[in-house]
């Protein structure tokens, strides 16, 4: 351990100008993460989001020893699983981002949000069936929650299915009629066409 | 009695009637899968009826009827929401914005002038009118702004992150590099700082 410390000094000291910065944004993507990850994170999500960066820079087996230390350190949260299948989408790898949404609803069964945030995620990457049958689960879960009934509407306008977008707008105003706020949200989905809030 | 029988009936049958009533949104499936004006103008008006208690709400409605293209309900939800919190840096940006996003340049950039005549210490506000103008490529004005935080605040490296990120999508890659070497200079040791430079860039790839 000592030995790989030593060995890290040298990076850890190296300084990033702007001049780096103006560089090849793979390499820049895939060195960022490498310094994140000499600074040792204990967190799984931040593990799963380095193995995402060192997918884009193409360093596979890199980005797979990520997803593995973040699922030891949290094998029962659905979000990790979720950050895992992102990564996946992005790399274009979409059997294994399947497989990473199956452990997410096999070892976390109740997390609605993690549910809606991978069916967002899915649907922005065009899994327009995967992505409706997992909101499905995520709302019998709990009908009540117009905030992630929103979140879906919103995104399926972002990828123009204005029928899918009504069925969970309509959703989310029969949930809760009287909240300024979820009309508010619903109008600025349209005025957006669905783009990510900032 | 005649008159009172077919009062009842009448009112039976309105009961029964399921048209909605001229002027009244029916918000089922079909509605929401409609005309996008006619979407935009009903829930806003619906989320005033409800009388929000919060400017940025109101702000918000104002937004939704900028895009419905009824500017003369937009004003008015701005000018109440102003009223409520005339030195809110958040309400004032959130204003701002709306006219930014809906191509009212010169309304949008006398609305970001507000927030350092009026809450020129609101750092989130500063920050967030820099990120704006930034996205749509005002990168001077954006710099001034972030010229205003930097008084303020010397070593936000979050905020610094937050701006090059927004020149970077915007195509302003040099102008972004300064801001990201700035920032891993006040923190060398960050792992969320790497992070999310590594993100950034991987995100951003397709634009480079």
């Amino acid at each position: 351990m000592l030995a790989c410390w030593l060995l890290a000094l040298p990076l850890l000291s190296q300084g990033l100008d702007e001049a780096a910065f103006r560089g090849d944004a793979r390499h820049l993507a895939a060195a960022c993460a490498d310094r994140a990850r000499l600074l040792r994170p204990k967190d799984a999500k931040l593990l799963a989001e380095y193995g995402r960066a060192f997918l884009v820079a193409g360093e596979r087996a890199k980005a797979e020893e990520c997803f593995q230390l973040a699922r030891i350190e949290s094998p029962r949260d659905g979000d990790v699983h979720r950050l895992i299948a992102v990564a996946w989408l992005r790399g274009g790898q979409r059997t294994e981002a399947l497989k990473a949404i199956a452990d997410m609803q096999s070892l976390d069964p109740k997390a609605k949000n993690a549910f809606t945030r991978a069916a967002v995620n899915l649907q922005d990457f065009g899994l327009a069936k995967e992505a409706d049958s997992l909101m499905e689960r995520a709302w019998i879960l709990d009908p009540s929650d117009w905030q992630n009934c929103i979140l879906f509407g919103r995104a399926a306008l972002r990828k123009a299915r204005r029928d899918a977008a009504g069925k969970w707008f309509a959703r989310a105003s029969q949930a809760k009629p009287q909240e300024e706020r979820m009309w508010n949200a619903i109008a600025l989905a349209y005025a957006d066409s669905g783009a990510e809030p900032n | 009695m005649r008159a009172a029988l077919l009062l009842l009936a009448t009112l039976s049958l309105a009961a029964q009637d399921p048209t909605p009533r001229p002027g009244v949104a029916l918000f089922d499936e079909a509605f929401f899968a409609g005309d996008r004006r006619a979407i935009l103008e009903a829930c806003a008006d619906k989320a005033r009826s409800l009388k929000p208690k919060d400017a940025k709400y109101l702000a918000e409605c104002g937004r939704a009827y900028l895009a419905a293209l009824d500017k003369p309900k937009a004003e008015a939800a701005f000018r109440e929401a102003e009223l409520r919190e005339p030195k809110d840096g958040l309400v004032l940006r959130l204003i701002a914005q709306a006219w930014l996003k809906h191509g009212f340049k010169s309304e949008a950039l006398e609305g970001y002038g507000k927030i350092l005549q009026r809450d020129p210490k609101n750092k989130d506000a500063v920050t967030q009118a820099a990120v704006d103008l930034a996205e749509v490529g005002l990168v001077t004005e954006a710099e001034r702004y972030m010229g205003v935080l930097v008084l303020l605040d010397k070593d936000a490296w979050e905020r610094f992150l937050l701006f090059g990120r927004a020149l970077l999508v915007a195509g302003q890659r040099k102008k972004a590099a300064p801001w990201f070497a700035r920032a891993t200079a006040l923190k060398p040791s960050e792992e969320k700082l790497f992070l999310e430079l590594s993100r950034t860039f991987a995100e951003a790839q397709s634009l480079m």
